[in-house]
């Protein structure tokens, strides 16, 4: 029973870490795509002296578009790390399957 | 209309898309297609890909606050993520073989008896005597959060991994064939087949549907559909509606949140059914 205990508080600890580190990037990805996005907009809808307000607007799309895959990418080194080599596997699987889908989708 | 207060009004119902969309694990897409299209007069392939950046932006303004409060549990979203992705990659490749009419009317069938059984436990709070099964209790699909609403902490066991992971599959493919079936379909899988507290289904839901997404937003973005002027102030929109949406989320009762999604299913299913007919 104790073991059990201890390998239930072991698991938690390491879900809490995998959480911590993907809710970081979450919010480091919003913070950067929603900042770049209002800049552009800025910019162009008040016609600021500034020539790249469409490609502010696009860079924050891209970092909006790219943070789901990095969480996948960061939660497999996390879990890979903490030695969960089956997690570490699923969202391996998971990039593979996304990556395939946009190859797939962009040669159609 | 002048070029900012377009934005403006666009904003306005990205705020609204992302706030319902947080709310119910959704993408939002529901709201900002036909409003880009029949409200702002966009066409169906501009509206669409600035959706697929409205469900990435939907999954990931909600995501913190769900994460923060234990809500999501990513494990069970990595797991079943591998059915979700595997399924949009498989529809991807039968798409054009399968008939369009038959899907329609079979994902309307699906969509109209989750309504059933959700409308069924609508006065659950939360799912009772639940047995994990092997993989369940194998890969540790279980957790607790603390319910605002109910006052003390749920703890929570799933069941049904291998069904789940199959609807999982299924409700990828639908996305990969019809462009449909996100989180309308992800979050009864959950909580009828998988049984998972309601809140626990709709996090867990809305930190999938942003992956996914990810991979057709690619798609459109290359094929030139984003159109920055369009899909800049949606994904704005949205993210300020989720951040919000994902606060709302928290305090309201398991009852309520079965009440907003039951009339959201059975309009999926009529419009599905609606296409498939007249397809």
């Amino acid at each position: 029973m104790d073991s059990l205990q201890t390998r239930n508080q072991a698991v938690s600890q390491d879900v809490e870490r995998v959480e911590t580190a993907v809710a970081r990037l979450l919010r480091l990805g919003t913070a950067v795509a929603a900042t770049l996005i209002a800049s552009g907009l800025a910019v162009i809808l008040f016609h600021l002296p500034v020539g790249f307000g469409p490609q502010l607007v696009t860079a924050g799309i891209i970092a909006l578009v790219c943070t789901p895959l990095l969480r996948v990418a960061a939660a497999m080194v996390i879990y890979l790390r903490l030695g969960d080599v089956v997690y570490g596997l699923i969202s391996l699987a998971v990039l593979l399957f996304v990556f395939a889908g946009m190859l797939l989708g962009d040669s159609q | 209309m002048t070029p900012i207060t377009l934005t403006l009004a666009i904003l306005g119902t990205s705020l609204v898309a992302g706030l319902v969309g947080s709310m119910l694990g959704l993408g939002g897409g529901i709201i900002i297609v036909p409003a880009l299209t029949l409200v702002f007069g966009y066409d169906f392939r501009t509206a669409v890909a600035a959706s697929a950046v409205a469900i990435i932006a939907t999954s990931t303004g909600a995501a913190v606050a769900y994460l923060r409060d234990h809500i999501t549990n990513t494990r069970i979203a990595m797991f079943l993520e591998i059915g979700s992705t595997l399924g949009a990659l498989t529809g991807a490749f039968i798409a054009g073989y399968v008939p369009a009419r038959f899907l329609f009317l079979l994902f309307a069938a699906l969509m109209a008896y989750s309504a059933w059984s959700m409308f069924r436990a609508r006065n659950m709070d939360l799912p009772e005597n639940v047995v994990p099964d092997r993989l369940s209790r194998r890969l540790q699909l279980s957790g607790s959060y603390y319910d605002q609403a109910l006052g003390r902490t749920v703890s929570y066991h799933a069941t049904g991994a291998i069904p789940g992971l199959l609807l999982m599959y299924v409700s990828g493919a639908f996305a990969g064939l019809l462009g449909v079936g996100g989180g309308t379909f992800k979050v009864p899988a959950m909580d009828v087949v998988m049984k998972l507290p309601i809140k626990v289904s709709s996090a867990t839901s809305n930190f999938m549907i942003g992956v996914t997404a990810a991979a057709s937003a690619t798609i459109y973005f290359v094929r030139g559909d984003v159109k920055p002027l369009v899909a800049g102030p949606v994904a704005l929109g949205v993210l300020c509606g989720a951040l919000l949406g994902s606060r709302l989320m928290v305090r309201l009762k398991a009852k309520t949140l079965r009440l907003l999604f039951v009339p959201l299913l059975a309009y999926v299913a009529l419009q599905m059914a609606w296409k498939g007919v007249t397809y």
